[in-house]
């Protein structure tokens, strides 16, 4: 049941016959419904207007749906309809926007086609049809003919550090190209999962090729730090190497990871501060200076075992 | 001569100035974070939220976004009566708009209004970013009024996934599951 209220604010120059919600038919729900003291002068009245326009020509009767459908498919069916022999215009409002139908007529015939390249947003749409005098709105249930679609897959966070406990959240929708959202089983357009994520760093595209998919899993921080003193041939100088260097699952850590040596030697404590390439850290020393040295590497709080230069 | 000559070295200096200044491209946009969205704020719905997500939202979160909600509703009811997509760009994600953009043809203004009355707001799912969301409006009372006065009421169930783009929450994606007459008047 439909509930109209006529606005008083608006008393356009559109017909009487206006066959809102109907399939070209006539609402005539409001006026015979109201209570009025003097209903049976007004009824007469009523007949008497029936009478008079029955005996006019068909240009002013409304345009008749000779195929009318609760639900009509986009780019697929075409609307006909039977109208007075003037030229007619059309439009429809979808949920979203206003789209142009293709038209055609001859004569009394009219076909109105609901096209959109991409779809529209479906529900409860509005056909307008307008000639020079008068305007017409039917409603239907306007549909794209296909409902292939892609997953959204959106997860949070997006970068996952090897230091964390690896679980994900993931969103899930579907959409059609329109911005429809399609059910992901009967019943359900939503979901969300927990996911447990590998512990191997890369760059993953998630489920469904979209911006919103790929994620990305980092390694942590180091676990251990392995350190070693290498002498170059040429006798008069030293490596002092750190690596490789890998947080607790494995992984190599970032290039560029700030990797601190600290050297004591004589009472007097140096530092020499370098960055990790390829899981190593490096720093190249007098032996002069090294000898009696002890040394030891740091990345925040983790430490190396020292050691000592003979 | 040389009382001849300053005064043309000005007026082609001038000239030149002038030409300069003409030819600059007139800036019409004004940048983002000067944007005032008027139609936003002039707009004022109903709504009740509700929220069931797993990971719940808090406080100022739910605040933004009832407030952006708002905000697409008018753009929404803009759009679906106007049919100018202009205004309401920044309420949809790119690939939304894109296909607005794509149906879209110039000087076709609706004739049919849309205002939306009240909204009963359920919060599905939150990301833990707070840059996605699902929600689902499982009464939003729709008012129509056709060119000849005539006033509809709807109540709508409405699915929308949101994401948190820019300054705002944007329309990725939405759907109307139902939407049947109103018996009586709200």
């Amino acid at each position: 049941m439909t509930s109209f209220r006529p606005n008083p604010r608006q008393r356009p120059p559109y017909s009487l016959l206006h066959p809102l919600f109907q399939n070209g038919g006539i609402n005539r729900s409001q006026p015979i419904q109201q209570k009025n003291p003097h209903h049976i002068y007004l009824l007469s009245m009523l007949i008497l207007w029936m009478i008079v326009t029955s005996c006019q020509q068909s240009s002013s009767t409304a345009p008749r749906w000779i195929n009318p459908k609760g639900t009509i498919l986009l780019n697929k069916d075409t609307l006909r309809f039977d109208v007075p022999a003037v030229i007619w215009k059309a439009k429809i409002n979808t949920p979203v926007q206003t789209i142009h139908p293709q038209i055609m007529q001859h004569g009394s015939k009219l076909w109105i086609i609901p096209t959109a390249s991409q779809g529209v947003i479906e529900g409860l749409s509005y056909l307008t049809l307008t000639s020079e005098e008068n305007s017409y709105i039917i409603s239907f249930q306007l549909k794209n003919p296909s409902r292939s679609g892609q997953l959204v897959d959106t997860r949070s966070p997006k970068t996952v550090n090897t230091d964390s406990s690896l679980v994900q959240q993931q969103l899930l929708h579907a959409r059609d190209s329109a911005g429809n959202l399609l059910p992901l089983k009967p019943g359900s357009l939503f979901e969300e999962n927990q996911l447990a994520l590998s512990s191997l760093t890369g760059t993953y595209p998630g489920m469904s090729d979209t911006k919103y998919s790929s994620y990305y899993i980092e390694a942590g921080t180091v676990h251990t730090i392995p350190i070693k003193l290498i002498p170059l041939p040429n006798q008069r100088q030293v490596i002092v190497e750190a690596g490789p260097l890998q947080d607790r699952v494995g992984n190599l850590i970032a290039n560029g990871t700030l990797l601190t040596f600290f050297g004591e030697k004589d009472n007097q404590l140096l530092h020499y501060e370098t960055v990790s390439q390829d899981a190593f850290a490096r720093i190249i020393l007098p032996i002069s200076e090294v000898q009696g040295m002890k040394i030891h590497a740091q990345i925040a709080h983790i430490e190396s075992e020292t050691l000592i230069f003979p | 001569m040389i009382r001849y000559l300053i005064p043309s070295f000005c007026i082609l200096v001038s000239l030149l100035l002038f030409s300069r200044l003409q030819l600059q491209p007139k800036q019409q946009e004004i940048p983002y974070f000067l944007n005032y969205d008027q139609l936003a704020a002039d707009h004022q719905s109903n709504i009740e939220v509700h929220v069931h997500a797993a990971r719940k939202p808090n406080e100022a979160q739910v605040k933004q976004v009832l407030q952006d909600y708002d905000a697409i509703w008018a753009h929404l009811n803009y759009l679906y009566w106007k049919d100018d997509l202009l205004p309401g760009r920044e309420r949809f994600t790119e690939q939304f708009y894109k296909n607005l953009a794509s149906n879209y043809r110039a000087g076709g203004t609706g004739e049919i209004q849309r205002n939306d009355l009240r909204h009963d707001l359920h919060i599905i799912n939150w990301s833990r970013d707070g840059l996605a969301c699902h929600l689902i409006d499982s009464a939003a009372v729709l008012e129509y009024q056709f060119p000849n006065g005539i006033l509809r009421y709807t109540e709508a169930k409405v699915a929308f996934s949101l994401v948190f783009q820019g300054d705002n929450w944007r329309v990725d994606a939405l759907r109307f599951l139902e939407e049947k007459d109103l018996t009586a008047v709200p």
